[in-house]
């Protein structure tokens, strides 16, 4: 600082020892031009034993810190079964998400989107879909994205910086479960000089670096032309988006969700005429994502509530990749569709049972112009007459809507289907047997909806097939027992019911087939439709000869439809009668004393004990009986059984891989092989028989469209729903829908301007879930007591306890104080992590309990005003007691006189009876029980959006209430008046009678001076001679200090008038520092308060 | 109106109208799925007795005490049973089991024997919720241990059964490098007592999982042991032990040579066992592939019961463990259903089992899991064999009440 130029440490060379030999040697080698350069690295790898061997074992060491445990990967392998990858645009608003999403659609289907609302779903390569999402700027909303989002393009202005919202996000991210994130930088051509922006892009990217990580993807989006970003920077971020591997996260592993494309009302309309607020049944139609989506789960709307799904079927994709037959290298132009029903393209969707046209608006137009949209009529339809009378009466398609149809025409044909008799199974054009499958799906619960009750739109029923089941499915319950021989199923059994119907239509089918296959009669079942009438007599027939002859199927035994109490399978469960097995019997009350017994001498019989030989090691099985227990080995033998050749294959190519890795990979590898089969196992199990089945063992599985219908949604989800908010489904497991405590790790976030308060209301989000609960903090003692907290501290951890649905622990919790309103700082006001779930938790909190002592004992004290009754006092025998000098004690036992509550404690010393005595206890805290979920989707906008209680300090603000006091918790002045002792006084007799040296000795003050003070002092010649001298060097040192003091006093002058000058110079450059800092400041918050109006 | 709507709805609750059938299974599944359980017309028709017997009363505050936060209706006749369950706990518990009321007549009527079961009954009960507890579960029954395998099993039998069972869904794996590993679970029969007196002492030990792992059990493989115990109690002759091994032996001996039956004699002395009499056999028979099967009777106590000589039990014994190994399965007949009921609980991939003849039970307990989980299994007969196979994809389901660190 004084001086510029810093005398460092200069290197001192070796003068001696080993290096400087080396480098003498090496000096002199230079000098005479004869140094061996060695260029080769390799070929001397080894020459340094100490650092070839650092090397290996920093590599070994690096490999090692890459290994990790497999994640449970629960994402289809194939990508035939993959939902579309769901790619979040996220940002404040004004940075261009429509615009980006726009934008690349163009590329992706090169159709250019009108409107961006709601998911938006492109094929954007030969095996890749691709589902755009905008996150509006709404904390819901982005709470919701974040939660489903596969990737995050985080748009940012960069002319304008990072807003708050972004950082917002990427908190909720992290909390969530951190998907892929890549940073999208728009509004570059507004940098004027190219240094600036050079300046601006370093700075964003360093920041946005330390968010994510280092090296994080970023793209920069230079201007927009005719309302689309420049075509190439787009195509570079497609091929990105294209390369991104995403990483399984463990919420998302473990439960399903659909991203809603669309929805329908279907309630009855007579029931809405009646009461327009009645209860809605909507019908939710999108991707299933992540793991198997089963039929009876509950599922959470988020923003609206949990419901039971009423039924869920699959529908034919709306938005196929192209088959994989074709033998292309890229996508054809025909095969990249866009789907994207919110989004006003596309007019035709396809429901299970009928075909949606949106015609955008009414418009009537008169009988004879009706000859195109009667044409599609025929087509698509039943062709009934009624059906085209309803047809004129609701409105008519526009001309121009086949032009919107983004599907050619005639792939509509192909698809179109017809029904030619009541009953029959509907002709599909263009289908063969392999489509077959599906088109029964679509059919078998056809009736369920009758009367869609839908506005401005025409749907186009299919049939209905049941009697060719009934056959089946009457056949086979006749087998199983006697209690539904006798009701054939007329029609109503069947319609209007459940998947779960379908699914016992399913296995009836399903029997039958079996059945074929055990009596080896050849039949079709795919040969119903349109011939069954003819066959009837013969398959009716046939089916009874199976019935008397084949095996029952266990399947349809166990989960049929009128399954019967008593199960007695004669094939199966041969002989059965004779042991019940170990179990305790079905009935736990009737077959109390049943005995199970059975005469083991019928086992004795060698002819018996001759048929199981075979199971034991020392049985005669050779490799002819080997098929019949599959492969094994003889452990004390060591011999191998069965398949033996391709397994030692197996075997040795596996052995051979593994021994090339290392042996400490070996543990990780096993994990990875054990995955692998795992895998291939849950692919292979039910695969095998069917879609139906394999739906109804499994559940809807990821990738697959699903129609969700749900009844019971209040009819406010329709006044107020918003296409541009995301409405996702998300299932639960039975265990989340169970309410509890839930205690979470939990911390401030440190951008957050206020410490929380205790039982102020906050809104969590956890999970699928948001909802507004009362945490209560604490923290845990050494002891292992959890003590109450009044605020969370500042700067760490501390346990939150709220009341909320119950989710597994280590599930990431944020907490938000108030969702909607425009907050200027940031929002997130806590992060944490769910650790435990219990029905209670003890929480406490210090409470001093004060007595005083009404009379006192050598170390027994009577204490009053501690308790109220004799009750309470039992409760706290044996409590330790402390006064306030420090003295120990005990309480012993309540008093019966005095006043109720008074006791007798005992001592370690004797105690004054001004002490005040504590009893230090701890008091448990009763945790709030207040769930609330946030139904932002059931209120709208109106009001400012959901709002749930607010926390009293706002109330309390927003009414004028002054702060209630309580007069006892004010702190008051300590007045501590002097004790003033009383003199000890001596009795007189008693004084007389001590003997001298304990009388007390009262010499009192003398009046009058002694005669010594009047004396005067004669001295001697040198006496007098010293006084002088030293009075004199008195004199002379006080002189000299008088004048040091003057000086230093001159001195200190001087300095103060030197340093207020200097001072004065510095609080100047400092006061026009701040007044610079403070101008810009404000120039910053105004132009982002204009900003902020401009969106508004 | 809003939050009304979003309120979540009762409809999960599993009602039964059909008495207390299956009653401890119910209870179990119904902790097990977090749903409320409603059991209607328990005994209704039983106008000496109606309602819930001593023992499932007994059944029931085991399962209070094993969870916090459960809430156990009953109505004033005790014919219908209300439950919402709890979180379950674990920890250590004490549980008297009900015996009958005159313990001095050593053979009493079977009224009074209506009101008591064996400690293998409440075993049995809790065994599929032992690993999900906040801690891991160590139980002490006090009651009847032996003399009732013809209608409960006994601790011994589940001992032998359900704990390689344990092992095969992951439970308590112990591995002997990492000491971190959990205690393997155990059931140790500590004092014997006979029915109907009672009078022993049984403990359970069980760790706690986070997740069970999913199974894949389908081959029996070939059996090349048998293990077995003959126990007496307060029976002064010891010879009756080694009479019952030694016929059993005589049958198992034709088909395997490695055949090992202990004796196992406990008299009153230094309170080895209760007061009353018993006798009773356990066999084990073990697998090349780990697949254990157990068989198991005992002299029948009651007045009325024909004497079985020590002979005839030991043929009879060994002839249903023969029985068990005929049947092909990988399980015994009487646990499939907690085999059943662990897979349904695995994580979401296929688990597999064989089991022989698929007992009522397991049928009951079947329909039972998909009403409350929503599990279907795959049941596939397998004619070559006659076994049947049974698959299902697991609910996902994760030990919640476990806290993490």
């Amino acid at each position: 600082m004084e001086d510029a130029t810093q005398d460092h440490h200069k290197h001192k060379t070796r003068k001696e020892g080993r290096g400087a030999k080396e480098k003498k040697k090496d000096k002199r080698q230079q000098l005479q031009n004869d140094r061996v350069e060695r260029h080769n690295p390799r070929a001397f790898s080894v020459a340094n034993i100490g650092r070839t061997k650092r090397t290996i074992q920093r590599n070994a060491d690096r490999a090692q810190k890459k290994e990790y445990v497999p994640l449970n990967d629960r994402r289809a392998a194939e990508v035939h079964e993959t939902p579309p990858s769901l790619v979040v645009v996220m940002g404040p608003s004004g940075v261009g998400k429509s615009t980006l999403i726009r934008s690349l659609v163009k590329l992706y289907t090169n159709y250019t989107l009108t409107t961006v609302t709601g998911p938006i779903t492109v094929v954007a390569g030969k095996n890749k879909r691709i589902t755009f999402m905008e996150c509006p700027n709404d904390t819901a909303a982005m709470l919701d994205c974040a939660k489903i989002a596969d990737l995050v393009l985080l748009c940012v202005d960069a002319k304008f910086g990072f807003e708050m919202e972004t950082f917002e996000f990427l908190n909720i991210l992290q909390t969530h479960g951190f998907p892929k994130v890549m940073g999208i930088f728009t509004h570059l051509d507004q940098f004027r000089t190219a240094k600036n922006l050079r300046k601006t892009k370093k700075l964003l990217k360093h920041r946005f670096w330390t968010e994510i990580y280092d090296g994080a993807k970023m793209f920069y989006f230079s201007g927009v032309i005719n309302g689309k970003y420049l075509k190439n920077e787009c195509k570079q971020l497609t091929l990105f988006i294209s390369r991104v591997k995403y990483r399984p996260l463990v919420w998302r592993n473990t439960h399903p969700y659909v991203l809603v494309d669309r929805h329908e009302d279907v309630t009855n309309p007579n029931a809405i005429e009646m009461d327009n607020l009645c209860d809605r049944s909507v019908t939710f139609y999108g991707y299933v994502r992540g793991t198997h989506l089963k039929p009876n789960m509950k599922v959470h709307v988020i923003g609206v509530g949990d419901y039971i799904m009423a039924d869920v079927s699959v529908l034919p994709d709306p938005c196929p990749i192209p088959d994989k037959e074709q033998e292309r290298t890229t996508l054809k132009k025909k095969d990249s569709l866009l789907f994207a029903p919110l989004s006003n393209v596309g007019a035709v969707s396809f429901d299970k049972d009928a075909v949606y046209i949106d015609i955008g608006r009414v418009n009537y137009t008169k009988k004879e112009n009706l000859s195109l949209s009667s044409l599609i009529n025929n087509t698509n339809g039943t062709g009934g007459k009624d059906e085209e009378t309803d047809v004129s009466e609701e409105g008519e398609y526009d001309s121009d809507a086949p032009a919107d149809v983004r599907v050619g025409v005639d792939e509509n044909m192909g698809k179109s289907t017809l029904r030619i008799f009541k009953g029959s199974q509907a002709v599909q054009a263009g289908s063969d047997s392999s489509d077959e499958e599906s088109d029964g799906e679509n059919e078998s619960s056809g009736g369920a909806s009758d009367n869609l009750g839908t506005r401005l739109r025409r749907k186009a029923e299919l049939g209905t097939q049941n009697e060719s089941t009934d056959e089946d499915s009457d056949g086979s319950e006749d087998d199983k027992s006697s209690c539904s021989s006798g009701d054939v199923p007329d029609e109503d059994y069947l319609i209007g019911e459940g998947s779960y119907n379908e699914s016992s239509d399913q296995s009836a089918v399903s029997a039958s087939n079996f059945q074929n296959k055990e009596s080896g009669i050849d039949y079709e079942p795919d040969g119903r439709g349109l011939h069954w009438k003819s066959r009837i007599a013969e398959t009716a027939s046939q089916s009874f000869l199976e019935r008397q002859s084949a095996h029952v199927n266990l399947q349809e035994m166990i989960y049929g439809k009128g399954k019967s109490s008593v199960v007695s399978d004669d094939d199966m469960m041969e002989e059965s009668a004779e042991r019940e097995g170990g179990d305790s019997s079905g009935d736990d009350d009737d077959d109390f004393f049943k005995l199970k017994r059975s005469d083991g001498k019928r086992m004795a019989k060698s002819g018996r004990t001759a048929s199981i030989r075979n199971k034991f090691v020392t049985g005669k099985w050779e490799k002819s009986k080997v098929e019949e227990f599959g492969e094994f080995e003889d452990l004390e033998t060591g011999e191998k059984f069965g398949q033996a050749d391709d397994y030692d294959e197996e075997k040795k190519v596996d052995g051979a891989d593994t021994k090339d890795d290392d042996a400490e990979n070996e543990y990780i590898e096993a994990l990875k092989r054990e995955k692998e089969a795992r895998l291939a196992r849950n692919r292979e199990e039910f695969g095998e028989e069917g879609e139906r089945s394999r739906l109804r063992h499994e559940g809807f599985r990821q990738g697959l469209y699903c129609r969700i219908q749900i009844d019971g949604l209040p009819a406010a989800f329709f006044e107020s729903f918003n296409p541009h908010m995301p409405l996702v489904l998300g299932g639960l497991t039975p265990q989340e829908t169970s309410m509890g405590l839930i205690r979470c790790r939990f911390k401030k976030h440190r951008w957050h301007r206020k410490i929380l308060k205790c039982n102020d209301p906050l809104v969590f989000s956890v999970g699928w879930r948001r909802f507004q609960s009362m945490p209560t903090f604490s923290t845990e003692d050494q002891n292992g007591r959890y003590r109450y907290l009044k605020y969370t501290p500042e700067h760490m951890h501390c346990l939150a306890t709220f009341y909320g649905p119950q989710v597994p622990p280590n599930t990431g919790i944020l907490a938000i104080q108030n969702l909607s309103g425009n907050v200027a700082g940031f929002r997130i006001a806590a992060t944490g992590i769910a650790l435990e779930l219990d029905a209670s938790f003890p929480i406490v909190k210090k409470l001093k309990l004060v007595g005083t002592p009404t009379k006192i004992y050598k170390n027994t004290a009577f204490v009053t005003g501690m308790f109220n009754s004799d009750l309470e006092v039992s409760r706290f025998e044996g409590a330790s007691i402390k006064t306030v000098s420090g003295i120990r004690g005990q309480v012993k036992k309540s008093l019966r006189e005095g006043q109720p509550g008074s006791f007798r404690a005992t001592f370690e010393d004797k105690i004054l009876l001004s002490d005040i005595i504590f009893c230090r206890t701890w008091m448990p805290v009763e945790i709030k029980k207040y769930f609330n979920p946030v139904t932002n989707h059931l209120v709208g906008n109106v009001l400012g959006g959901w709002r749930g209680m607010k926390p009293k300090a706002q109330l309390q603000h927003e009414t004028k209430t002054p702060i209630e006091v309580n007069a006892d918790s004010i702190y008051k002045p300590i007045e501590r008046p002097d004790r003033h002792f009383k003199k000890l006084i001596v009795p007189k007799r008693l004084e007389q009678a001590l003997p001298y040296k304990n009388k007390p000795k009262n010499l009192e003050k003398r009046k009058k001076k002694g005669y010594v003070s009047n004396r005067a002092v004669v001295m001697e010649a040198d006496e007098r001679k010293k006084t002088t001298f030293i009075q004199a060097l008195n004199t002379i040192r006080k002189e000299k200090v008088a004048i040091r003091k003057a000086k230093n006093e001159e001195r200190k002058r001087d300095k103060a008038k030197e340093k207020a000058k200097k001072d004065e110079a510095i609080l100047a450059i400092r006061k026009a520092n701040k007044k610079r800092q403070y101008r810009a400041e404000g120039k910053r918050d105004k132009a982002r308060d204009s900003k902020r109006m401009r969106n508004d | 109106m809003s939050a009304a709507a979003a309120t979540t709805s009762s409809a999960g609750t599993l009602r039964f109208e059909d008495g207390a059938v299956q009653f401890r299974q119910r209870i179990v599944v119904s902790i097990l799925s977090h749903r409320s359980l409603l059991i209607r017309n328990i005994r209704a028709e039983d106008i000496d007795a109606p309602g819930l017997r001593q023992y499932e009363a007994s059944f029931l505050r085991l399962i209070d005490s094993m969870t916090n936060g459960s809430r156990i209706e009953i109505n004033s006749t005790g014919t219908q049973l209300r439950l919402s369950p709890g979180v379950l706990t674990g920890g250590s518990i004490e549980h008297t089991c009900p015996v009958p009321t005159q313990p001095t007549d050593s053979r009493p009527d079977e009224e009074s024997m209506d009101s008591s079961r064996s400690i293998g009954w409440f075993l049995e009960g809790i065994l599929p919720l032992a690993p999900f507890g906040k801690e891991p579960l160590s139980v002490s029954f006090f009651g009847i241990t032996d003399g009732t395998c013809d209608v409960d099993p006994t601790s011994d039998y589940l001992k032998a059964s359900a704990l390689p069972l344990f092992q095969k869904f992951g439970v308590g794996v112990t591995d002997a490098e990492d000491f971190l590993s959990p205690q393997a679970p155990s059931i140790r029969v500590v004092r014997r007592g006979a029915a109907p007196a009672g009078g022993g002492r049984v403990e359970l030990y069980s760790p706690v999982v986070q997740v069970l792992q999913p199974i894949e059990f389908t081959d029996p493989g070939k059996f090349k042991r048998v293990r077995g115990t003959a126990i007496t109690c307060k029976i002064v002759s010891s010879s009756m032990a080694a009479r019952v091994a030694f016929a059993s032996k005589g049958l198992l001996h034709r088909l395997l040579p490695d055949v090992w039956i202990h004796t196992d004699a406990h008299t009153i002395k230094h309170h080895k066992c209760g007061p009353s009499p018993g006798l009773s056999l356990v066999l084990t028979a073990e697998s090349t592939n780990g697949v254990v099967l157990t068989a198991e009777c005992c002299l029948d106590y009651r007045k009325d019961a024909s004497r079985e000589l020590p002979e005839d039990l030991g043929t009879r014994g060994s002839a249903l463990l023969l029985n068990e190994i005929r049947k092909g399965g990988c399980v015994d007949t009487g646990m499939q259903s907690l085999a059943l009921l662990w897979m349904c609980l695995s994580p979401e991939d296929v688990s597999r089992i064989r089991v022989g003849t698929l007992s009522q039970y397991a049928v009951e307990s079947l329909r039972l899991f998909k009403q409350a989980f929503g599990v279907e299994f795959k049941v596939k007969p397998d004619h070559a064999t006659k076994t049947v196979l049974l698959s299902c994809l697991g609910s996902g389901y994760r030990n919640m009440s476990r806290a993490a660190t």
